[in-house]
């Protein structure tokens, strides 16, 4: 008979040896996750998503069949089609009798889908043809869109894939952090995670997504993904709680499904489980805290001596409120999102922001292979929100951000003869009480209050200035060459007064000398994340416990 | 007809001739390469990209090849099975043994945005891949690939050619859309090598006119086209104006406005391919426009004459033997 003190000791060592996955459940309940599929099947809309729910739940499953075979006819949107599609046919594949599996195939066979050229347009191309090969194996190159054989199409995506495993978790996403796009990576893992047959790129899968929802779980702030963002939407960038990655936040960490996307449909069937510790870092905002993530740029074609560039993303966050950068200039073509201020509670737009209207074929040409000056007149031409001055995404290579804490300073060198010369700031109404006094000046002071917080916007330099009153929001409207400014948030009045911490706020200065304090070694450096860059691991930390994601030895460890 | 007008219509009389040989042993066929439509976002439908095919002097195109492509360029030679034809495209090196019925990417995951394929001629299994991220090369005809021109890294490259007429054999590649090549290569033992820097230009460019060539020019042709000859006459897209080049008779002050002339009206759009072939004398001009199609010059001015709404981003007119039109 085995001894107390030795039985203590082997239960010490399963607590801190390799675990698996399925063993940590948390999250959505099965009743949870039936609602959200028959929620999902009252959506007549014709896409794989809403036939798959009405499939499972057994709701109106003639009009589900004849979409199905309306939408095999008909194939378009490259990836964006067979993402769903191949959810469909694995998730649904007890459903699907040996006909419509041949219409499938037929599909792949004869169908070529553009691969795309961005982060997220890969993985769901090689996650489809990966799991398409592993399905149909042996078929000659005759059989495959892309001449390929079914061995060769195995091989490459399954390359591929461990390629942009490898890269992200030791040298940083090129799409990163990014509301819009998150659930595009989600449900391309979720379906490898639950039907790869090989265990190891299972593993890797389910991995993959711990290592994304733990990289949002950070910066998540009651519903909103705060800070700086690769790609933002226009709806999203004023209105965070809209964002398409709330719906899987709520999902995974809220047992809610207030905003529901179709691709939630495959999340209720899928076997994967968002583990306790990352709900749980979503959720610690005690203590305000300061994070470091080191990331990398979109590939550059043109106009930079490296393909990707680092990006320095800071991100201040407290319970009731956060504020988040990267250093400026163009990281990402026509939807970056540099820097914000964003709060918590109910209520739409709770976030400030500001960017330089910035639009070019300087930009387009750096990120995409055509003509740069065909690409700025078409672009201006059919996508009027690229061109506006009044819009709200973009980065720009006149602005340079450094952020100390919850302090930011911004500062633009615009050059005559750009295109807009003037910097835009985002205030909402409903966040800012009752007066935004104008710019008289220099050293004039916008103070934006809520409750006993106070957010302070202070312009050290501009030649002018305009408030427009629009309809959610007020427009502050800098002018001239060379604008300056500092915002600090989350100043707590009931400890502070106005004046002592005005007067301690970081200057220009001193925020510029934070610049070496960038931990660039580290891809996270949080309270709850860290990875040295290069490593392959991911240690999450929350009230205690410890979860090391090892990308290395495939392999997960949690005390 | 007297005898003594005989001399006078001699030239006619030849032209006639070799036209009607020409025709019977050789044969012209156009390749236009559709890179999308003016609507095109990635995601969309889209409708009309990828390669078509004329065997008609562009009177009617064929597409040939996967519909859904984005495509830039394409090249093609004669093996002993056919014609084997070979797409730059987006999703990397497309190949076809048989005229394009069937196809193949060649390339993986590691080769993306491929704007130029450049096939040797004198040694078809050697292929140049002129990429966003750098140049590859291929000497299996397209199994494997490697990186090749160390000087270019991963520089964005336009275009690559090989010109026919070059020993050693010569390959110029550009680094952005101007015309005259940034770097350029001769093989040695199957290897690139660079050409010395002070030696790059030793070899004129398409014309002798090159510094008149505006910067945002983005097509021009020597006619007859293919060839590098100082002979050459010159005709190129400003935008989406077409000029062609004149020979002023006298005057030393001459501006690169006086050696160029205007060819017809504007287009409705850039004009970003233009190709010159031989169905009449001396030649007929096609413009491949960016988001209205092709358009040919008549006598009338410029007239549409197919892929409407296309954005073309080149043309190529190929002269095969019969036997090889397949």
């Amino acid at each position: 008979m085995k001894s107390p003190a030795r039985l203590t000791f082997l239960l010490v060592l399963l607590l801190a040896g390799s675990v698996d996955m399925a063993a940590q459940p948390a999250g959505p309940d099965e009743d949870f996750r039936q609602q959200a599929l028959e929620h999902i099947a009252r959506n007549d809309a014709r896409n794989f998503h809403f036939v798959a729910a009405k499939l499972r739940t057994g709701r109106d499953t003639a009009l589900a069949w004849r979409q199905l075979d309306s939408l095999l006819d008909a194939p378009t949107g490259d990836m964006f089609w067979t993402y769903p599609a191949t959810a469909f046919y694995f998730y649904c594949n007890d459903l699907l009798d040996d006909s419509l599996k041949s219409r499938f195939r037929q599909v792949w066979k004869s169908w070529t889908p553009y691969r795309g050229d961005t982060e997220n347009h890969f993985l769901m191309y090689y996650e489809t043809l990966y799991l398409m090969a592993q399905e149909w194996p042996g078929l000659p190159g005759s059989e495959w869109f892309n001449g390929k054989s079914s061995a060769e199409n195995y091989r490459e995506a399954e390359e591929y894939l461990d390629h942009w495993i490898d890269e992200t978790v030791t040298l940083g996403q090129t799409e990163w952090d990014s509301p819009r796009y998150f659930y595009f990576y989600v449900l391309p893992l979720l379906t490898l995670y639950d039907h790869a047959d090989d265990p190891r790129m299972r593993k890797r899968a389910g991995m993959m997504l711990e290592y994304l929802l733990a990289d949002y779980a950070v910066d998540y702030l009651d519903g909103r993904y705060v800070g700086a963002h690769s790609r933002d939407g226009d709806g999203s960038v004023i209105d965070p709680l809209n964002a398409e990655a709330r719906s899987w936040s709520d999902f995974y960490w809220e047992d809610s499904l207030s905003l529901i996307l179709p691709d939630l449909a495959f999340g209720a069937m899928s076997e994967f489980r968002s583990p306790g510790i990352i709900r749980d870092i979503a959720h610690d905002r005690d203590s305000s805290f300061t994070s470091y993530e080191l990331k990398r740029s979109r590939a550059k074609m043109r106009y930079s001596e490296e393909i990707f560039t680092p990006v320095y993303r800071t991100t201040w966050i407290s319970s009731r409120c956060a504020i988040g950068s990267i250093q400026g200039g163009l990281q990402q073509p026509i939807q970056q999102h540099s820097w914000d201020i964003t709060f918590s509670g109910a209520g739409e737009n709770g976030t400030i922001f500001g960017l330089h209207p910035y639009a070019s074929g300087y930009e387009l040409g750096m990120f995409f292979p055509e003509e740069p000056e065909l690409m700025e007149a078409g672009i201006l031409g059919s996508k009027a929100s690229y061109g506006s001055p009044d819009k709200w995404v973009g980065g720009s290579p006149f602005e340079e951000i450094r952020q100390h804490g919850r302090s930011l300073f911004a500062h633009y060198v615009i050059p005559e003869g750009t295109r807009f010369g003037h910097v835009d700031i985002y205030v909402p109404k409903n966040r800012a009480g009752a007066v935004v006094p104008p710019l008289l000046g220099r050293w004039q002071h916008h103070l934006i209050m809520k409750g006993g917080l106070e957010t302070v916007l202070r312009v050290d330099r501009c030649d002018s200035s305009d408030i427009f009153d629009e309809e959610r929001n007020w427009r502050l409207r800098l002018y001239g060459g060379a604008i300056d400014y500092t915002v600090i948030t989350g100043i707590d009045l009931e400890h502070h007064t106005r004046e002592s911490t005005y007067d301690s706020i970081a200057t220009a200065d001193s925020l510029l000398a934070h610049r070496a304090e960038f931990p660039v070694e580290y891809l996270f450096l949080t309270p709850h994340l860290k990875s040295k860059a290069g490593s392959g691991l991911l240690e999450m930390y929350c009230h205690g416990r410890r979860r090391v994601l090892d990308f290395v030895r495939n392999e997960i460890r949690e005390e | 007809m007297r005898c003594s007008d005989l001399p006078k219509i001699y030239p006619l009389l030849l032209i006639l001739l070799l036209t009607a040989a020409c025709s019977t042993t050789r044969s012209q066929t156009l390749y236009t390469v559709v890179l999308g439509n003016q609507n095109h976002v990635v995601g969309s439908s889209t409708l009309e990209s990828g390669l078509f095919v004329s065997h008609d002097q562009g009177e009617s195109w064929e597409q040939l090849g996967p519909r859904n492509l984005k495509a830039y360029d394409m090249d093609a030679v004669i093996s002993e099975r056919g014609r084997v034809l070979y797409i730059a495209a987006g999703n990397g090196v497309h190949r076809s043994l048989d005229s394009g019925k069937t196809w193949k990417i060649l390339t993986d995951w590691r080769i993306t945005e491929v704007l130029d394929i450049a096939v040797d001629q004198e040694n078809p299994g050697y292929l140049y891949a002129a990429t966003a991220f750098g140049l590859w090369q291929s000497v299996d005809s397209g199994e494997s690939w490697k990186r090749a021109g160390d000087s270019l890294g991963h520089r964005y490259i336009y275009r690559v050619e090989l010109p026919s007429h070059t020993y050693p054999r010569r390959l110029y590649v550009y680094t952005d859309q101007r015309q005259s090549p940034s770097h350029e290569f001769f093989m040695r033992d199957g290897a690139l090598v660079e050409v010395d820097a002070d030696d790059l230009r030793a070899v004129p460019p398409v014309n002798s006119y090159d510094s008149c060539l505006w910067s945002d020019a983005y097509a021009v042709v020597g006619l007859n086209p293919g060839t590098r000859s100082l002979m050459t006459e010159t005709v190129y897209a400003d935008s989406a104006q077409v000029y062609r080049q004149s020979f002023p008779s006298s005057g030393f002050e001459m501006t690169c406005r006086d050696l160029f002339v205007p060819l017809g009206d504007p287009l409705p759009s850039p004009v970003h391919a233009l190709v010159g072939i031989r169905d009449r004398w001396p030649y007929r001009l096609i413009a491949g426009t960016f988001g209205d199609g092709l358009f040919t010059l008549e006598k009338e001015g410029w007239v549409e004459t197919g892929l409407p709404g296309a954005q073309v981003w080149s043309i190529r007119a190929f002269y095969y033997p019969m036997e090889a039109n397949r």
